[in-house]
């Protein structure tokens, strides 16, 4: 129940106590006077008679007691009546005179139950200021767990909601309770999760892009500097002995920077391994679909691959052969064949150029972070296209093979099938 | 006459919708036995019926060759694979499949006037096998409405063992049958074997099971294990504790 209706009845309940307490009639009282008339009356008639003879006391709907003219006590309708004027006085009972001949003869008093009036309308004013109270607080009550559960409690989650935001867990959307009088604010509070999430991941890409940035910078510093440090050291071979010593300083600041550079590379590449591999069967056609998509200078003469499935991430998988046809172009400018068969439980895919091949002793260091061959001298690159590729199909659980073949460079990936 | 009747090599079906892809069956190695009764088991979606119509050339795998008697089958064209399971393949399907407006003999003829056209010949052979599977010359002539599902399910059997197939394929054959009528299209099939059939049959039942000699689990759309049993020579406790043990190894 909505609480506006909560309040209307707690109002209802309130005016229609208020009011019944202010209606309720008080004890009113009102003789009969014509029946006390009537009765001291005939009083007055016996009045001698009447103290030996009991039956002779009128009718009445009164009780009374005959007192003659000392207040000595005559009769009485029953036991227990007030028997003397001071204690009707007290009692607030009517006195009447008993006038016989024009001479007082004796009092008639008429008891007044005034105190169990007054006792019955305090018992009627209890019953009905405390059903008004219970009927009050019952109202109270509910109006409070309404509000309990339709305020208090949105606001508990919504705390608790904030401090799981607070906490950056930005993926669990906020439970909306329907008739929550909070509807829209509370949505409002998802809709801001749901940016802050946007502007996280946004973020988290501009961060990434700045590494690369910074990655590829500063590879890009390393070789303008590496100049300036070789022209120092020819220079110095020639100059005065005051400018040998200049030369020498700008040698070893050359040397600094360039410490402080691949520093800087390090620290970017950290994040190699929180690059995720996600495993999942792979058909063998769709490899050789990835090795074309590589290929866009079109060199590729690929024979047909067996068909089987092979366990690998196919976007992690693509991005080793970018690497691996990136190097043949670079290095080699031949055709690549490629070739895949099947052995010991796996799938092996050999690539394969006809260009000048590798040093047999660079050979065992082409995977490793910032090696650059010999021959790559004239070329642009940080050296990382194979380190990469190897520590993806690592995490493949498989194997990345590179070696020397009559005809030119090979490269060889082995991976699992799955099963 | 080879060995393994068939043999697959990485075979994979994978089955695309939406751009999900299911891998029904994943690089699996598997060779028939010729003469041999192979069941193949495995729980629901474990791949069990695609491998029985990828073997039988009902359909063609995405990946992996197939090879049955030392011919590939996975490259044929679906008029050719029409033609080799004609030839070479009998079935039986938990569903009858059989037609409703022909008799249970015109049944049987049709599918063998296929292969043979000698009638006469063919019609002498169809008696000899509904004889064998225990249905008489009144129940032949029944139209398959006509026929309880344990009689309609014997006269599939004789339909798929009239042109001597070199292979029995039977995909839950019991699946719809009570049990009194399951035992005796078991007893059909093992007698079947102990003729010379190469059978291989898919089920859950292990009743069924019990009747091949070979127990090849599916799990995932890879063989799980196998186990074999030896031919079947009636009831034993042995065997089936074998074939239990087996399966609660597997994960049954």
């Amino acid at each position: 129940m909505k609480i506006r209706y909560y309040l209307l009845a707690l109002l209802v309940v309130a005016l229609l106590g208020i009011g019944s307490v202010f209606l309720l009639p008080a004890p009113e009282y009102k003789p009969n006077l014509t029946q006390i008339n009537d009765v001291a009356a005939l009083l007055a008639e016996n009045m001698d008679q009447i103290k030996n003879d009991r039956s002779l006391l009128p009718a009445s709907s009164y009780d009374y007691a005959v007192i003659d003219a000392e207040g000595n006590l005559i009769q009485a309708t029953r036991e227990g009546l007030s028997e003397s004027v001071y204690a009707a006085l007290k009692n607030g009972d009517i006195i009447v005179d008993i006038v016989q001949d024009g001479q007082l003869a004796g009092k008639v008093i008429f008891a007044h139950d005034a105190k169990a009036q007054w006792q019955a309308y305090r018992t009627k004013l209890q019953i009905m200021v405390a059903v008004i109270l219970v009927v009050m607080l019952a109202l109270v009550l509910a109006l409070l767990y309404t509000m309990h559960a339709q305020v208090l409690r949105p606001f508990r989650s919504l705390k608790s909601f904030a401090g799981r935001i607070a906490a950056g867990e930005l993926d669990a959307p906020l439970k909306m309770e329907k008739r929550n009088p909070f509807g829209a604010f509370t949505e409002s509070f998802d809709l801001m999760r749901d940016e802050l999430n946007r502007a996280r991941a946004n973020e988290q890409a501009a961060e990434r892009s700045k590494r690369e940035l910074v990655a590829s910078l500063s590879h890009d510093i390393q070789t303008p500097v590496s100049s300036i440090k070789a022209v120092a050291e020819v220079m110095e071979l020639t100059a005065e002995p005051g400018d040998a010593e200049k030369l020498k300083t700008i040698q070893d600041k050359a040397t600094q920077i360039n410490t402080l550079v691949t520093e800087l590379f390090h620290t970017t590449l950290e994040e190699l391994n929180s690059l995720s591999v996600k495993l999942t069967g792979v058909p063998s056609n769709h490899i050789a679909e990835l090795v074309h998509a590589s290929d866009y200078l079109d060199k590729v003469r690929a024979e047909a691959f067996p068909g089987c499935l092979v366990q690998a991430d196919p976007v992690r998988l693509s991005q080793v052969l970018d690497n691996i046809i990136m190097n043949s172009y670079k290095y080699a400018d031949t055709a690549i064949w490629v070739s895949a068969e099947l052995d010991d439980g796996g799938f092996t895919l050999t690539l394969r150029d006809e260009g000048p091949g590798v040093a047999e002793e660079e050979l065992p260091l082409l995977c490793s972070k910032y090696f650059r061959g010999s021959s790559a001298e004239a070329k642009d690159g940080y050296g990382l296209g194979l380190f990469i590729a190897h520590h993806l199909i690592e995490r493949m659980g498989g194997r990345l093979e590179c070696f020397n073949v009559s005809s030119g460079f090979a490269v060889r990936i082995w991976l699992g099938l799955d099963e | 006459m080879h060995a393994h009747i068939i043999e697959t090599n990485k075979l994979c079906k994978t089955f695309s919708s939406g751009g999900l892809q299911q891998h029904v069956l994943r690089n699996l190695d598997l060779e028939i036995v010729d003469k041999e009764f192979t069941v193949i088991m495995g729980a629901s979606g474990a791949g069990k019926s695609t491998l029985l119509y990828a073997l039988s050339g009902m359909d063609t795998p995405t990946l992996g060759q197939i090879k049955f008697n030392g011919t590939e089958i996975s490259t044929k064209s679906s008029d050719e694979l029409a033609r080799f399971r004609r030839r070479n393949c009998g079935f039986v399907f938990q569903q009858i499949f059989l037609c409703d407006n022909m008799s249970l003999l015109d049944n049987v003829m049709a599918s063998g006037l296929l292969i043979s056209k000698n009638r006469k010949q063919l019609a002498a052979k169809a008696y000899g096998l509904f004889e064998q599977v225990g249905l008489s010359n009144q129940d032949y002539k029944k139209f398959p409405a006509q026929l309880s599902g344990g009689e309609a399910q014997r006269g599939a059997v004789v339909r798929a063992l009239i042109n001597d197939p070199a292979i029995l394929f039977a995909d839950e054959p019991t699946g719809s049958l009570n049990s009194a009528s399951g035992k005796m299209v078991l007893d059909l099939l093992t007698e079947a074997s102990q003729n010379g059939q190469t059978i291989v049959m898919v089920t859950h039942d292990i009743t069924s099971a019990l009747r091949g000699s070979r127990v090849i689990y599916l799990k995932d759309g890879v063989i799980c294990g196998e186990c074999a049993l030896g031919t079947y020579e009636g009831e034993d406790e042995g065997r089936k504790a074998k074939l239990r043990s087996f399966l609660t190894e597997m994960g049954w």
